[in-house]
């Protein structure tokens, strides 16, 4: 349970991987950083960088402000004419994508 | 429904959550932990974690920048059945949609109630006056068995319910009686209280009603939250079983349960000094999404219900006993304003008369009457002396004496014709006294020196007395004539008598005959008299005369309290 999971914003990781950027150690996406995580994203996307690949394994809360990052990052890779792909969420935050019915907007890799 | 819950008392977390994005998830996480005690499983907890972030960052988010030093409190009730939380906000609010769609899918925003909304089996939202609640509730599906619920946490459950209600009424409490002290009204002060209970209690509304003055109906004096139009309660004597729950409790001297169409809550006796005082009533609105309690209200809230109604009933007590004691000030102020009234009308120093002194007294008694005497020189030989008593207490009679004074005094070219001054006076005055059933006894003497002459004249006063040097008793003198404002025109006869040239002469008003021992005896005219006979022949001077006759009042009078005004004016004349 996430008790104990640490709240930070400092853990994620971003690295540019061929034309997509790579988020990564994202332990919860909500109110407190939701906006921290979509400017952090949009300043690491260098030109040439056009897909946003957001690794949700290590994710264990989405919230509706999450949401709205997502959605933000969202429409800066298709200015681009690329895309957001989220990796691997957990059941719980898959739950969220699947309630508010954004699976149809993201493409979801599992596991 | 209800009643279904409450099997077992449910386990309540209650945390205050400061108004920043960033203490939501540590307090949800707190949250979660006390899920897990009570058994709930991974998804419910999970839910409610969501659920519960959306509705605190809903709060911080539309919280008014002058309210962000408020906490959120952050209510989770778990019974056998379900997961209730309550989200207190102090946002201006927003009214709950009837249909929660979902934004477009390229909105940023805007899916938080949706979220709500859908992980909870039932969700709303109380706007209040200044906060409001969002509550959401889950249904469990993880039932714990019985036996999961160890005896002992649920005893600890227990009283860290009951401290925590216990703490919640104390510092209530403890905010009224500061605002008691403060001397706000009472009114408004009943109207916070329930303000508090209301919030104290998750109650929709309350009303307080107080016993009418005839004790035949319960008055509704403060309301909150409520229908304003609530109607009183007739009380029927009739022994018929009443309806309302308030008469109920009244006739019961219980608190009532009442659970009706729209509404469910407890109305509460209130006792002042074991006489029905009034009824607090507090409920909850039972139709549409209102209910927010598992119970109407459970033990601790019940309890916070009767020590505040009892608190209220005390200071119900000290409002009446202020107002009381407020009626006692004024007349205690009407009645020293009435005494200053009476003690300026005493002349500051009396005038001089060749050969004679003079010495006069007047003694209000608790009552203040208009008893008052008065000396007008009358060129440089001859004195007027006056004495009159107003029949009444208090400020009427100090105003007549007032009035009576300044219509004698203005009539200088009377003050050798006593009978004719006193006519006067009765014409100016009678319609105003006869309006109110009052009437002035006045006695005037007109005290000539050198023509060795006094002349008298009385308005139903008791007798002058006249003492002549060489004899052993006094003249009681009493002219004719009615008291001032019995009629009209009444005429007052003039009694002229020549003066020795040692005497002493007393007027009085009857508050010096009539004055009691403490066995209830009466000084009496005859004693009074003897003692003025005797004073005059041993005294050298009218002020030796006064402090005798206060002595001997003084030692007949005892212990006993002055039952009347003791006004006296006396002259002397003794030999070179």
């Amino acid at each position: 349970m996430a008790r104990n999971a640490a709240i930070s914003i400092t853990a994620m990781k971003l690295e540019p991987q061929g034309d997509t950027l790579r988020i990564t150690d994202i332990a919860e996406l909500g109110a407190a950083n939701s906006n921290v995580v979509r400017d952090q994203a949009r300043a690491a996307l260098a030109p040439g960088l056009i897909n946003i690949e957001v690794d949700l394994s290590q994710t264990s809360f989405l919230d509706s402000c999450g949401l709205g990052a997502l959605i933000a990052l969202h429409k800066t890779a298709c200015d681009r004419g690329g895309k957001v792909s989220l990796l691997r969420p957990q059941s719980a935050v898959e739950r969220v994508l699947e309630l508010t019915r954004l699976h149809r907007v993201f493409k979801i890799v599992k596991g | 429904m209800l009643t279904e819950i409450g099997a077992t008392r449910p386990a309540t977390l209650r945390l205050t959550v400061p108004c920043d994005l960033k203490e939501v998830r540590p307090a949800a996480q707190e949250i979660a932990a006390f899920l897990a005690e009570q058994n709930c499983n991974h998804d419910e907890m999970t839910a409610c974690g969501l659920a519960l972030a959306e509705a605190c960052n809903n709060a911080i988010h539309h919280a008014p920048s002058d309210a962000h030093s408020f906490p959120i409190r952050i209510e989770t009730q778990v019974t056998r059945d379900a997961i209730e939380i309550r989200v207190t906000d102090h946002t201006h609010g927003f009214d709950w949609p009837k249909d929660i769609a979902l934004p477009e899918q390229g909105s940023e925003s805007g899916r938080g109630l949706f979220i709500i909304h859908s992980v909870s089996d039932r969700a709303g939202y109380l706007r209040g006056q200044d906060e409001n609640i969002l509550f959401f509730r889950h249904v469990r599906t993880s039932r714990p068995k019985e036996t999961d619920l160890a005896p002992r946490d649920s005893v600890t459950e227990q009283l860290i319910d009951e401290v925590s209600s216990c703490y919640e009424s104390l510092a209530a409490i403890f905010r009224h009686s500061a605002a008691a002290h403060a001397g706000t009204q009472f009114q408004a002060f009943a109207q916070q209280l329930l303000n508090d209970l209301q919030r104290i209690v998750k109650a929709d509304w309350s009303v307080l009603r107080l016993l009418s003055a005839d004790a035949k109906s319960l008055e509704v004096f403060a309301n909150s939250g409520a229908d304003p139009d609530h109607p009183s309660v007739i009380l029927d004597a009739s022994g018929v079983l009443p309806q309302e729950p308030e008469a109920q409790a009244a006739s019961s001297r219980r608190p009532v349960w009442f659970n009706d169409a729209t509404s469910s809550g407890l109305a509460y006796p209130i006792f002042g000094s074991e006489q029905l005082a009034g009824t607090l009533t507090l409920g909850r609105n039972t139709k549409g999404q209102g209910t927010i309690g598992s119970t109407i209200f459970n033990t601790s809230q019940t309890n916070v219900i009767s020590t505040l109604a009892d608190f209220l009933m005390i200071q119900v007590e000290r409002a009446r006993t202020a107002e009381a004691q407020l009626t006692t000030r004024a007349t205690e102020r009407e009645l020293e304003i009435a005494r200053n009234i009476q003690l300026s009308l005493l002349p500051q120093q009396l005038p001089s008369l060749p050969g004679v002194r003079m010495a006069g007294h007047c003694e209000s008694a608790r009552q203040v009457g208009g008893d008052f005497y008065d000396a007008l020189p009358v060129g440089d030989e001859a004195t007027l002396l006056v004495i009159a008593d107003v029949m009444g207490k208090g400020m009427p009679a100090a105003l007549f004496a007032a009035t009576l004074r300044t219509a004698l005094r203005t009539a200088p070219e009377l003050f050798r014709k006593p009978g004719q001054l006193l006519a006067r006076a009765n014409q100016l005055l009678h319609n105003e006294l006869s309006a109110v059933d009052m009437f002035i006894t006045a006695q005037l003497a007109l005290v000539d020196v050198k023509a060795n002459r006094v002349i008298i004249a009385s308005a139903g006063h008791g007798p002058l007395l006249l003492w002549h040097g060489g004899t052993t008793h006094c003249q009681a003198l009493s002219p004719e004539g009615l008291p001032l404002g019995v009629r009209p025109d009444t005429s007052f006869e003039e009694m002229g008598l020549a003066l020795a040239p040692q005497f002493s002469l007393m007027m009085s008003t009857d508050g010096l005959g009539e004055a009691k021992n403490i066995a209830g005896q009466h000084f009496g005219q005859p004693a009074l008299q003897q003692w003025f006979a005797t004073s005059a022949r041993n005294s050298d001077t009218a002020i030796a005369m006064r402090e005798s006759l206060l002595t001997e009042l003084g030692n007949f009078r005892g212990e006993a309290p002055l039952a009347d005004d003791q006004t006296f004016l006396i002259a002397a004349r003794t030999p070179e």
